[in-house]
């Protein structure tokens, strides 16, 4: 009976709004718009859950029924500069996922529309991720939705760990150090082999140790400009901390990221690695050996500064954004509903990654150092340049070069700290 | 001297003895048919190019593209920032040794498997082309990988088979860039040899004869039949080489997981950086206005060969 | 002697081929490993458990199927179409001296040093609105139209110097001799000088085929949806921020690799058919 009437409402609106316009075809709202709606998801989503971005169409197919909506997946590289040539050419999508740390540049020049007056159309927007929410926020206002998170746990083979008679996962650094030193003697005539995987260039492997010992990567003055501290007393201990445990327990290329722990892992040439879950998931999955699933467990990086506590982990992930030029805001913000719904939240976090919300997590016992790091996680600084200052590679050049012993931390930090300034600073 | 020191002979416009029948469309013929040619050029790049240079006086960030206002034209403020950052001359001369390097031996390489290709049964050579079209149809950055892979400092085979242990190729940037080197090289060498080869083949057989008959040995039937022979095209095939290696981005910046240290910096990966992924388009632009120049200054001498083939009179 | 510096060439040659195979061959037998020994610490040179799985996973995505009729599509006109738009330039500027001729190789050559990654964005811009002025007649973004003319751009400069090399290779006297005998100027370029200069427009096809078929940035700016997605574009799905997933990817460069070698086998047997003494004399 309902639909039937949509139907007929649909029918006769569409009647008169093709006689109304005769040209656009682009018109309306509820159940009488017609037109295209273009939606930019990242390949992640076309490879972890492409049945979540189906059941969002669908859900949202019933209420604009003669909406068509597509879907594009857009590779890492180069996608932002596409998204650029787009809104020049006036042919910007209208739902964009953007990860959380490119963000701020874009907010920052004004090219999503405000969501804040919406922000309780959302599903759960009362217990989102604070971290999630606040890099979609800028002075004050929302610009994007939380999509989905992912924090860092530490990875290990529990058989490996059993071999050492470490047979329950540490749960404080000086317990985390006496693995590593028994595990370093064991495989001692191994030269390839590491106790515990942390190179230099793994980001988020050393900026957890600065929040865990009171520093920050940057602070905002009274003035507006910013001033970066990774040369800050705590933020030098805490990554003094870092290099400790590399020194001990990694045996490998320390100019390379984390991209190759799991492999290294699942080669036996490594007992722990400190990543996301969907590394972990790589291990048994196609690309690992489908065999260590069982000996697979996680727990959270206890902090070396605090006898009782555990390191912060950052939070990643990625937001949706309306981009403010796009022409079918209503229908982009009624998409962007259906895919953070409950249903589809819980796919995200089936899939291995965090929903936006606090509320929605796993039970998997193998995702327990997950689960345990959403009780303090952080983000980057919200400040506009603060993507420059990731694509100039600066920070990650710092972190290799104290992994490579390039000189002090001290020294290190300092320098790189005042070529960080120029470029958050700069207009 | 041989016929073929001289270029092909310019046609006359109005040649006499020649078939008054062909003598009115004649002088139209040669533009027509680098018609097509030229309007393919000229929508697909002539006029981007024109906006690339507009640009490069302009302002042109993220705020312009959001807020519909127009880029303000800032004179030469792009090319100063350009000029006065240090940063920026190293790079240039870090880019300039390195693409004389990569050059000279790909061109070696090149041309000298091309004439050993001249030289060997035409199964091997059928073996060795085939090797070599494989290799240039596998993209950048699928062979960066392999190479990668093979240069690993634990599991690498490069290591494995050397002997080398743990050695790691990265850490000294001039060790790296020598992997970069190779595999530039090793896909350079391809388009080389078969290009070069084609032209091999065109040498006129008499010719050859004619000069052995003379008494002339190898190398000098090399340097004064061969070489003349396939100048036009060796000329052409450096020229492109030159302009290729000076640009290369992703065998540096994918062996170096997408985060190459300052000592690895060429023009390319400079101008990535700083400009586009800073979204500074007007700035981005000046830089690649002076790529252009530099790649002509280099070229300059080279450039007027590649024209004087041809018109030498 | 003689027999031993053949032998020698043959086996130098031989070298020189498995030297340039050798990492594609790592390529294809990084296709056929599972996960756990593609990173085994020892390095596999042989897979020693071979699986089809990663060609199983590519061949039967049809998106694969749907990016290479695509890829192929385009390249095949763009080969086509560079051949004959610069075998038709490449005599212009070797037979006639005419204004504008110097500026216009000059210029082809300029362009070619353009940085691509500055041109992507003005080159999209520049399309859409000849495409908006052609009223949607040209389909120029997100469709092969596009594509090929873009292609066709990037691949003309080389081809048109590298033929017109070729071409004055071929003394112009066999052109006027089928001239005398009655041909008009194009028809003598068409029956004469085009067969004798097939061994330049072999390697000049391989080039220009290879660019066609992987050329990725332009391509990733002018194409939205994911029925236009060509082969490289498809290739890129496989990295996400995970990193790359190297058993599918090596399956699918792998596929990608095998057209152009089709391609060159059927095309070969030309690229070494030179001047003989029966063609000079006509």
């Amino acid at each position: 009976m309902k639909r039937r009437f949509i139907a007929a409402a649909v029918a006769a609106a569409t009647f008169f709004a093709v006689a109304a316009c005769g040209g656009s075809g682009d018109t309306g709202s509820g159940a009488d718009a017609k037109g295209d709606l273009t939606v930019w998801l990242q390949v992640d989503a076309q490879t972890l859950w492409p049945k979540a971005v189906e059941a969002a169409t669908t859900e949202f197919t019933k209420q604009y029924p003669n909406v068509k909506v597509t879907v594009a997946y857009q590779a890492w590289a180069d996608h932002l500069t596409k998204f650029d040539a787009a809104a020049q050419g006036g042919t910007a999508p209208d739902v964009i996922e953007l990860g959380t740390t490119e963000m701020g540049l874009y907010m920052g020049n004004s090219a999503f529309a405000d969501l804040t007056a919406q922000k309780g159309d959302f599903a759960n927007s009362d217990s989102w991720i604070k971290a999630l929410q606040d890099s979609a926020t800028y002075n004050g206002k929302l610009y994007g939705v939380p999509y989905y998170g992912g924090t860092r746990s530490v990875i290990y083979r529990k058989d490996l760990l059993a071999e050492v008679g470490v047979t329950s996962p540490p749960a404080t650094w000086a317990a985390l150090m006496d693995a590593v030193t028994k595990l370093s003697d064991k495989h001692k005539a191994d030269k390839t082999f590491s106790a515990f995987f942390l190179p230099g260039q793994h980001q988020y492997g050393a900026m957890p140790f600065i929040y865990d010992a009171g520093g920050q990567v940057a602070k905002q003055n009274g003035d507006g400009t910013w001033d970066a501290t990774f040369s800050s007393p705590e933020s030098v201990t805490g990554l003094k901390n870092w290099k400790a445990l590399m020194d001990a327990g990694y045996h490998g290329d320390r100019t390379i990221n984390d991209l190759t722990a799991f492999s290294t892992m699942v080669a036996g040439k490594a007992a722990m690695f400190y990543d996301t879950s969907g590394q972990m998931k790589k291990v048994f999955g196609k690309d690992g050996d489908a065999k260590l699933k069982d000996q697979i467990a996680t727990f959270r990086l206890p902090s070396p500064t605090k006898a009782d506590g555990f390191v912060p982990a950052f939070m990643g992930g990625s937001d949706l954004a309306i981009p403010a030029k796009g022409k079918h805001k209503d229908w982009a913000a009624a998409w962007i509903k259906a895919y953070t719904s409950p249903a589809v939240e819980q796919q995200f976090v089936d899939g291995g990654f965090m929903s936006n919300t606090t509320k929605i997590v796993t039970s998997d016992p193998q995702m327990k150092g997950y689960v345990d790091t959403l009780a303090d996680t952080w983000t980057l600084p919200a400040a506009k340049n603060w993507a420059q200052v990731e694509k100039n590679k600066i920070v990650l050049n710092m972190f290799a070069d104290i992994a490579t012993g390039k000189g002090t931390v001290e020294e290190i930090t300092a320098a790189a700290d005042k070529a960080i300034e120029t470029t958050l600073n700069a207009k | 001297m041989s016929i073929l020191d001289e270029p092909a002979v310019a046609q006359p416009l109005r040649a006499p003895g020649s078939a008054p029948v062909s003598r009115r469309p004649r002088p139209r013929l040669p533009y027509l048919l680098i018609l097509p040619a030229i309007v393919v050029l000229v929508a697909v790049i002539g006029f981007p190019l024109i906006r690339v240079v507009i640009l490069s006086f302009q302002e042109w960030g993220l705020a312009q593209i959001f807020s519909d206002a127009s880029p303000p034209f800032v004179g030469l403020d792009n090319y100063s920032r350009i000029l006065s950052d240090p940063v920026f001359w190293t790079v240039v001369v870090r880019t300039l040794v390195l693409t004389a390097i990569m050059v000279s031996v790909s061109m070696v390489v090149g041309v000298g498997l091309a004439l050993l290709m001249e030289r060997v049964p035409a199964w091997v050579r059928g073996c060795i082309t085939f090797s070599l079209v494989m290799a240039w149809a596998v993209p950048t950055f699928v062979s960066t990988q392999i190479f990668a892979w093979m240069t690993e400092q634990n599991f690498g085979i490069l290591n494995y088979v050397l002997g080398l242990g743990q050695h790691n190729w990265y850490t000294d940037s001039r060790q790296g860039l020598t992997v970069a080197t190779l595999i530039v090289v090793w896909g350079a060498v391809p388009f080389i040899s078969i290009t070069t080869y084609a032209a091999l083949t065109q040498v006129p057989a008499e010719l050859v004869e004619a000069a052995r008959l003379d008494g002339a040995g190898g190398r000098q039937v090399f340097f004064g039949v061969t070489l003349p022979s396939i100048r036009p095209v060796l000329v052409i095939v450096t020229a492109l080489s030159v302009i290729w290696d000076f640009s290369v981005f992703n065998q540096i910046w994918i062996l170096r997981n997408g985060a190459p240290s300052p000592d690895y910096q060429t023009l390319a990966i400079y101008a990535y950086t700083q400009a586009y992924q800073g979204h500074e388009y007007g700035y981005a632009s000046a830089v690649a206005v002076v790529t252009v120049l530099l790649l002509l200054a280099v070229m300059v001498f080279y450039i007027r060969q590649l024209v004087q083939i041809g018109d030498a009179e | 002697m003689r027999r031993l510096s053949r032998f020698g060439y043959a086996a130098l040659g031989l070298l020189a081929a498995a030297v340039w195979a050798f990492p594609v061959y790592w390529m294809v037998a990084t296709a056929f490993k599972p996960g756990r020994d593609m990173y085994s610490a020892t390095p596999q040179l042989v897979p020693l458990h071979p699986t089809g799985q990663n060609f199983s996973s590519v061949l039967g995505d049809e998106t694969f199927w749907q990016a290479a009729g695509n890829t192929l599509l385009a390249t095949v006109l763009t080969v086509v179409l560079a051949m004959i738009v610069a075998f038709g330039a490449a005599v212009a500027v070797a037979r006639f001296r005419f204004g504008g001729r110097r500026s216009f190789l000059l210029g082809i050559l300029i362009m070619k040093m353009v940085p691509s990654i500055a041109l992507v964005i003005p080159i999209f811009l520049t399309l859409t609105e000849i495409q908006e002025a052609s009223l949607g007649t040209l389909q120029l973004t997100d469709a092969v139209p596009g594509l090929v003319i873009a292609y066709l751009a990037f691949a003309l400069p080389f081809a048109v110097w590298a033929l017109r090399g070729f071409v004055m290779g071929v003394p112009p006297e066999l052109e006027e001799a089928a001239m005398i005998d009655g041909c008009s100027q194009v028809q003598a370029f068409w029956r004469v000088t085009l067969p004798l200069i097939v061994p330049g427009l072999v390697a000049t096809s391989i080039f220009t085929m290879i660019l066609a078929w992987n050329e990725y940035l332009i391509t990733y700016f002018l194409i939205s949806s994911p029925e236009q997605y060509t082969l490289p574009l498809w290739l890129t799905h496989f990295v996400t921020t995970e990193g790359a997933s190297f058993g599918p990817l090596m399956a699918g460069a792998t596929i990608i690799a095998t057209p152009v070698a089709i391609f060159f086998m059927f095309v070969q047997r030309n690229l070494a058919r030179g001047l003989t003494a029966g063609a000079v004399r006509g």
